[in-house]
């Protein structure tokens, strides 16, 4: 504790990093309460008006104020990033300690953990984008598809982070005792070789968080993600990109901002636990 | 790798003589990336086999009727019941896999829906662009941020190396979160919108210009190469902002992984020794790099087998007119042998990547496969 203190004061970068997450809580909290225009009503009349008083951020081709919708957005696009990677945190974690600890080993166990790293050979090799994009266009554009595409793409990663761990882990000398202790395997596998890998799936979960805003955003640009007119940051980048090329900035600048500053908050936060959680580095 | 290939079947004396030839590379024992290879495709044909299954179970499987997508809601139950038949779509799925691998080993994709071509003309005609365009930014990424990465990861302690240290932590963090097709359109309002500076994001060349005679399908070679420099000089006026744009945000974890073995191999108790046996800074920073070598080429292949895919959305942006726009266009159109003719392509052009990132392990790292 008293060193995390003294990290802070020697990172204000992480402060900062702190800051932007929590501001984004707050807009998840109540976004909503502190807009002054309804996020998704178009007003053709006041359609594509430079930022100003009436509109801190300007509108958009429709008319909708586009300073109401990148506050809005913040519950959408965060929603998507930290569900998915608490998804894919939740089944990969468990997944690559079993393929960890019963890999390399005789008998059946072993067959399924080569068998598993197979199939991740195989999910990975297809390019992470395309193959989030053809599952949400093929599953239907909504919101919980999305999820669940951007939680899928991302479990390769978890199991193989922690296998590799896990694989080190096991041959340490307390996994032995345990196991002269009496422990069952599957005991050793929680009690034992768990918590004492959870440190990487926690570090690759704070940067899947970000990562995942990233690809929800792209995922919309294309058309394969959340329908319009819903106020999402990536799908307003792509309603702003028309507006770029004939000088209209805004539409599209704000959004991007927004999810920019975002990302680089989690990755900051991220840097920093695994710098404060790893005791060599200090 | 002929070295390679040769030296595995010939005799020793020819293989000396090889290994002359190759210079740098010579300590490599050609049998070793045969051996390797011999090895590997044990595990790359499953791999591949994987892949057509998922390839086909992705497209196919999934919930959402194709011939509602494709025919629209107002089609009559017996023009989707036609439609479906046409496809052979009512045959067991079994069967339907085994039909579609047939011709596959045919080198037939079918025919996509949209633009009415078969699949595999389609992707040959649009790969080359997608492959200037990534290839490109790779080598740019390479030639800017391993010198950056070589500088900062020096760590001499003095102010400036700090600084260097603390603007590449800043900039690998903000390139991480940069959206690269948000990147490109700042770029586009930028350089195009405010300075003219650019042109439109309509494709490969200016509107007029003939794209020159089809030798790699790479314009900017293939205008070199036959002297065609108007063309020349339009093509690389057009490759700029989407170079510019992923140069930028994927030259990041490059950068990053530069800087972070540098200074861990510069820590080694080798180059210490060789600092006292008073080798020239530079000698030891060529030893040094050397070692640094297989984590960037492991990140920079990774990279690589990505954008095939993360292209897609800056050439969207630029109207590029490559693989990947014509990926959008398919998901767009519910068009599914187009969609799963690429997705099968881009799988099989990263296992192809990372293979090749193997083989270059082997060349880099001697001690490696033996």
């Amino acid at each position: 504790m008293t060193y995390t203190l003294y990290f802070l004061r020697k990172n204000p970068l992480t402060i900062v990093g702190l800051m932007i997450i929590f501001i984004d809580l707050i807009l998840v909290v109540f976004g909503p309460l502190l807009v002054p225009y309804d996020p998704t009503k178009a007003a053709f009349g006041d359609a594509l008006r430079g930022p100003g008083i009436a509109h801190f951020f300007g509108t958009d081709h429709a008319g909708m104020d586009i300073f109401s919708r990148v506050i809005v957005a913040a519950r959408l696009d965060l929603l998507i990033g930290v569900l998915a990677a608490t998804i894919s945190f939740f089944v990969g974690v468990p997944l690559g300690i079993l393929a960890g600890f019963y890999g390399d080993r005789r008998g059946w166990t072993s067959w399924g953990s080569e068998l598993l790293m197979r199939g991740m050979d195989v999910i990975q090799s297809f390019p992470v984008f395309i193959f989030a994009m053809v599952l949400v266009a093929m599953a239907g554009t909504s919101v919980r598809n999305v999820v669940a595409a951007v939680a899928f793409v991302n479990i390769p990663i978890f199991v193989r982070l922690l296998r590799s761990d896990a694989l080190s882990v096991r041959e340490q000398p307390f996994i032995d005792a345990a196991r002269c202790a009496g422990n069952p395997e599957w005991r050793i596998a929680l009690r034992h070789l768990l918590p004492n890998s959870i440190r990487t799936g926690l570090i690759q979960g704070s940067v899947t968080i970000g990562w995942a805003i990233i690809l929800t955003a792209g995922l919309s640009f294309v058309g394969a993600g959340v329908p319009t007119p819903t106020p999402e940051w990536g799908l307003m980048i792509s309603d702003g990109a028309q507006n770029m090329v004939t000088g209209q900035w805004w539409p599209a600048l704000f959004p991007g901002l927004a999810l920019g500053i975002t990302v680089f908050g989690f990755a900051v936060v991220a840097d920093s636990i695994q710098r404060v959680m790893d005791p060599t580095a200090r | 790798m002929g070295f390679g290939k040769s030296a595995g079947v010939v005799s020793k004396r020819m293989w000396v003589t090889a290994r002359s030839r190759v210079g740098v590379l010579g300590h490599l024992r050609g049998s070793r990336v045969v051996g390797y290879l011999r090895r590997r495709a044990l595990f790359l044909l499953p791999q591949l086999i994987g892949i057509t299954f998922v390839t086909f179970v992705l497209v196919r499987l999934l919930p959402g009727d194709p011939a509602t997508r494709i025919l629209g809601s107002l089609a009559t139950a017996e023009q989707r019941a036609e439609f479906r038949e046409k496809l052979g779509m009512n045959a067991p799925v079994w069967e339907q896999y085994i039909n579609w691998m047939r011709d596959l080993f045919r080198g037939d994709l079918g025919i996509s829906f949209f633009t009415s071509h078969p699949v595999v003309d389609d992707i040959r005609d649009r790969f080359p662009a997608t492959l200037e365009l990534i290839t490109i930014s790779l080598i740019i990424s390479l030639l800017v941020m391993i010198p950056l990465g070589i500088l900062a990861g020096r760590q001499t302690g003095g102010r400036l190396s700090r600084l260097a240290d603390r603007i590449v932590f800043g900039y690998g963090l903000l390139a991480g979160a940069i959206p690269d097709f948000w990147l490109g359109l700042i770029l586009l309002f930028v350089f195009y919108h405010q300075l003219g500076l650019a042109p439109p994001p309509l494709g490969r060349l200016d509107i007029g210009i003939q794209p020159p005679p089809t030798i790699t399908g790479f314009y900017t070679f293939d205008s070199l190469v036959t002297g065609n420099f108007q063309a020349f000089s339009s093509a690389v006026r057009h490759l700029a902002l989407p170079v510019a744009t992923l140069v930028f945000v994927y030259g990041g974890p490059i950068l990053k992984m530069t800087r972070q073995v540098m200074s861990s191999v510069l820590d080694a108790p080798y180059i210490e020794h060789g600092r006292t046996l008073g080798l020239r800074d530079r000698t030891v920073i060529l030893y040094a790099l050397r070692n640094s070598l297989p984590p960037v080429v492991t990140i920079t292949g990774v990279i690589f087998g990505y954008l095939l895919g993360g292209a897609v959305l800056v050439e969207t942006v630029f109207s590029w007119g490559g693989l990947g726009q014509y990926a959008v266009q398919a998901v767009q159109n519910a068009d599914f042998t187009a969609t799963q003719g690429f997705v099968l392509v881009a799988a099989v052009f990263s296992i192809l990547v990372y293979l090749l990132v193997d083989i270059a392990y082997l060349v880099i790292d001697p001690r490696i496969g033996t």
